[in-house]
């Protein structure tokens, strides 16, 4: 019984030695400077996990599909994200509108809004310089950019 | 007791019996999918709005026309409910697409093995399922496999991909179906035009020379870059024999107040002809042709005195347009260009004698590269088989994949965004050039090449590129076309860039008075856009005959559209264009407005009024693009708002 219990730690013994071994050869090629290429690589490589786990696309489809037409038709004057700042608001009077408001914002339904870009400012007894797309864009379309819209409103009025 | 112990054995197999009979309907019982199955029904369960719990089994959708039976529904229960919106996954409702999903199913876009019932399985992330679920930054390569066209606005990743295979010339390596080649200058007579140090300094880096460049960096050591320079620098004449004019005595002196004025009057003609338009200087400006930043300290004073005066001599194909400069007009143009485009930080380069063989080390690393793949150089073949096939890359199995010790998850997508961004990575034997795409380019075309797959597709379903327009002009007015590079960034009758307006419709759109006056002064219509009309110096007997043709050609009669011009009429069309549309939102008269669309002074001297009637009612019809609304004009609107417009002369 004793003879065979010596016999066991013996093994185990070595084999502690050869792990120990082993984990200073990793230490060592570790400290070892990674090649340029190995970095460029390691970077494109978080990339990739970032791309292929978790959040992929922080907008959803409705989203980017709404960006598309936000980007196309809005910007020019209510800016790219929305602050009512696009090139051509210092044209205009009154002056379109912020999204960063969030309170008002957040008070207006989909529908309401909704209801602006498809028949415009003068539809809704508001100003005539906003236009309408109700002709331009179907219904799903301009609820894309609604959906793109309440991004916009989260992302001025809590900055990163 | 001896019975007994039979017995006892007897009851013993019989119970192992029973178990072993158990195993297979307890396996069933605990499938992955029925767990999923009773929390989507306890989910909806706890919902305000009312949702149909799901009946416990297996679901599928089978696609006849596309031969594919996908279980997914099984444990994505909620694909089709409205209410799911915002679920969380498996049950979530799919966002909409424009096909039916009972129709297309579901793997068609997705991949992954659409049969199996575990997720492991279903997803594909099991040994020998070739194709695993496509990460959802991808998932626009599925659209390319019916939707050949090149533009699919809806997948805009996928179109960019395409857009960058075409530009960035895969071509010259790669078999790829439906892609042709591009034009890229020809070398003949490089050794004439540009300078050694200039040259090698190129080859070593494109892109810090015109970072807008389409010529890949093949990271040449310093050693090979010098060889291939001397190499190239022996090909001192031009194409088609053509021969360089010696330049005019005016340019001799460098300095002196002759000379100043020279540089004056050159620097006036370089913006009248409006260079920028496709050509950055310093970074601004166009980006269809090469930085001029240092272009004199590029390229031979007597080439660029010649080229000028006419490209296609000595640059055959090139879309540069030919300016009709008087030869001192073309003088103060050149030598304003050697004096101002100097790059003054230039070094010296050290004496350098070439290497005794370094024609044929050059040779061999011009064959070795393929530069004439993309290149023309008068009796250099293009390597017959360069690059993989890639016409079906989308299908490519991973075991014909080398990974090298890259490390890369290994999969297709990240095989091939990874190749691009790194194209040297995978193995030391890869010669592939680094064309710097960003990370947003690379997965682009990583989309585009997924888009590429051999899958058995019903030809009905194939949405083919529309036919290429075949419209060549001839005649004077074709040779102008051709000379001047009109369709370098017009389109007419569906041919040409979409830099500038189409012209196909021109002389039904403005009248002919104002076409020939703004090719004497090409204004710009839209001062916020940096690619504007160049004045080419035309004479008028040329104006005459481009007019003439679109006159004859470039109209359509449907498009006449007479308006009655009385004075309540046009004061009805000011309340519309100012009280009821708001037209002044993008549009100035008399400097007030907005700048979004054209200013509209004296549009009445401008367009026709029968075009303005059609625009209005309808301007996608025209310009799909246009981001002018339409605003379901009545006819009577529109001929009153046309009445206005036409008022302002």
């Amino acid at each position: 019984m004793n003879k065979r219990f010596f016999k066991v730690s013996r093994a185990l013994g070595e084999t502690l030695l050869v792990i120990a071994a082993a984990l200073v050869l990793v230490g060592c090629s570790r400290t070892e400077k990674k090649p340029a290429a190995q970095t460029a690589l390691d970077t494109t490589l978080a990339q990739q996990n970032a791309l292929t786990s978790a959040p992929v696309i922080p907008l959803t489809y409705e989203q980017r599909q709404g960006k598309y037409f936000y980007d196309r038709y809005c910007a020019v004057c209510h800016g790219e994200k929305g602050a009512g700042d696009g090139f051509n608001s210092f044209n205009l009077d009154p002056k379109p509108h912020s999204f960063a408001d969030s309170a008002y914002f957040a008070a207006i339904s989909d529908a309401s809004l909704e209801q602006v870009i498809s028949a415009g400012g003068r539809g809704v007894n508001k100003s005539v310089l906003m236009p309408s797309y109700g002709a331009t864009l179907n219904k799903r379309d301009i609820s894309y950019v609604v959906a793109y819209l309440r991004t916009l409103a989260r992302s001025i009025s809590s900055p990163q | 007791m001896k019975i007994s112990k039979l017995r006892l054995a007897f009851a013993v197999t019989s119970v192992l019996f029973l178990v072993v009979l158990a195993i297979s309907p307890l396996k069933d019982y605990f499938r992955e999918w029925r767990g999923y199955q009773h929390r989507y029904n306890a989910f909806v369960s706890q919902l305000p709005e009312r949702v149909k719990p799901a009946e416990i089994g297996i679901k599928q959708i089978w696609s006849q026309k596309l031969n594919r039976i996908d279980r997914c529904e099984t444990c994505h229960l909620g694909v089709t409910q409205a209410a799911l919106a915002h679920a969380p996954q498996p049950f979530r409702q799919h966002p909409w697409v424009y096909h039916d999903i009972e129709e297309f199913a579901c793997t068609t876009c997705h991949e992954g093995q659409g049969a199996a019932t575990t997720t492991e399985e279903a997803h594909g992330n099991v040994e020998y399922w070739e194709r695993p679920l496509l990460p959802a930054a991808y998932v626009e390569a599925s659209c390319g496999k019916c939707h050949k066209e090149e533009n699919v606005p809806e997948a805009p990743l996928l179109t960019l991909g395409r857009k960058l295979i075409r530009e960035s010339n895969c071509v010259a390596c790669h078999k790829i179906a439906g892609y042709s080649k591009q034009w890229v200058p020809n070398l003949n007579g490089i050794g004439t035009k540009v300078n050694r140090p200039w040259l090698v300094s190129w080859l070593k880096d494109p892109k810090a020379y015109d970072p807008l460049s389409k010529m890949p960096n093949f990271h040449f050591t310093d050693e090979e870059a010098n060889v291939l320079a001397d190499f190239l620098m022996t090909f001192k004449t031009f194409a088609n024999g053509a021969q360089l004019e010696p330049l005019p005595k005016a340019l001799a002196a460098s300095s002196g107040p002759a000379s100043d004025k020279m540089i004056e009057a050159g620097t006036t003609r370089f913006r009248e002809a409006r260079c920028i338009t496709c050509h950055l200087v310093n970074g601004r400006g166009g980006t269809s042709a090469p930085e001029l930043a240092t272009v004199a300290s590029k390229v031979n004073e007597q080439w660029l005195y010649n080229y000028i005066e006419e490209p296609k001599r000595l640059q055959p194909l090139v879309e540069m347009p030919q300016y009709r400069f008087k030869k001192p007009e073309l003088t103060s143009v050149v030598a304003y260009m050697e004096n101002q485009f100097v790059n003054f930080g230039a070094e010296q380069p050290p004496p350098h004698t070439p290497e005794p063989d370094f024609y044929e080390k050059g040779l061999a690393l011009f064959k070795k590269y393929n530069c004439a793949g993309c290149h023309t150089l008068d009796g250099m073949q293009r390597a017959q088989v360069m690059g993989p096939d890639l016409s079906f890359i989308g299908s490519k199995k991973l075991y014909e994949i080398d990974f090298g010790q890259s490390g890369i998850e290994q999969t297709l997508p990240s095989y091939l965004f990874t190749k691009l961004k790194h194209p040297r990575i995978f193995t030391a034997a890869m010669k592939m050039p680094d064309y710097q795409f960003s990370d947003e380019q690379a997965r682009a075309i990583a989309v585009a090449l997924l888009s590429m797959t051999d899958d058995p597709i019903p030809d009905n379903l194939i949405i083919q590129p529309s036919a290429q327009s075949t419209f060549a002009p001839q005649g004077k007015f074709g040779k102008l076309v051709d000379e001047l590079a009109c369709l370098g960034c017009h389109k007419m009758e569906g041919r040409g860039k979409e830099i500038a307006p189409d012209l196909s419709l021109e002389a039904s759109q403005a009248r002919r008075k104002w076409i020939e006056g703004y090719f004497k002064v090409p204004y710009s219509l839209r001062p916020i856009l940096t690619e504007r009309m160049p004045n080419f110096f035309l004479p008028d007997s040329e104006i005459t005959t481009i007019v003439d043709y679109m006159e004859t050609v470039f109209r359509a009669d449907s498009l006449e559209h007479a308006v009655k011009m009385d004075p309540s009429t046009i004061a009805q069309g000011r309340i519309l264009y100012y009280g009821t549309y708001g037209c002044q939102s993008c549009h100035q008269i008399n400097l007030k407005g907005g700048y979004v669309g054209p200013p509209l002074d004296h549009i009445g001297s401008r367009l026709k009024p029968g075009w303005v009637f059609h625009w209005l009612k309808n301007p996608q019809a025209f310009k799909p693009e246009t981001i002018e609304p339409n605003n379901k004009l009545t006819d009577s609107q529109a001929e009153a708002l046309t009445a206005f417009l036409m008022s302002l002369k």
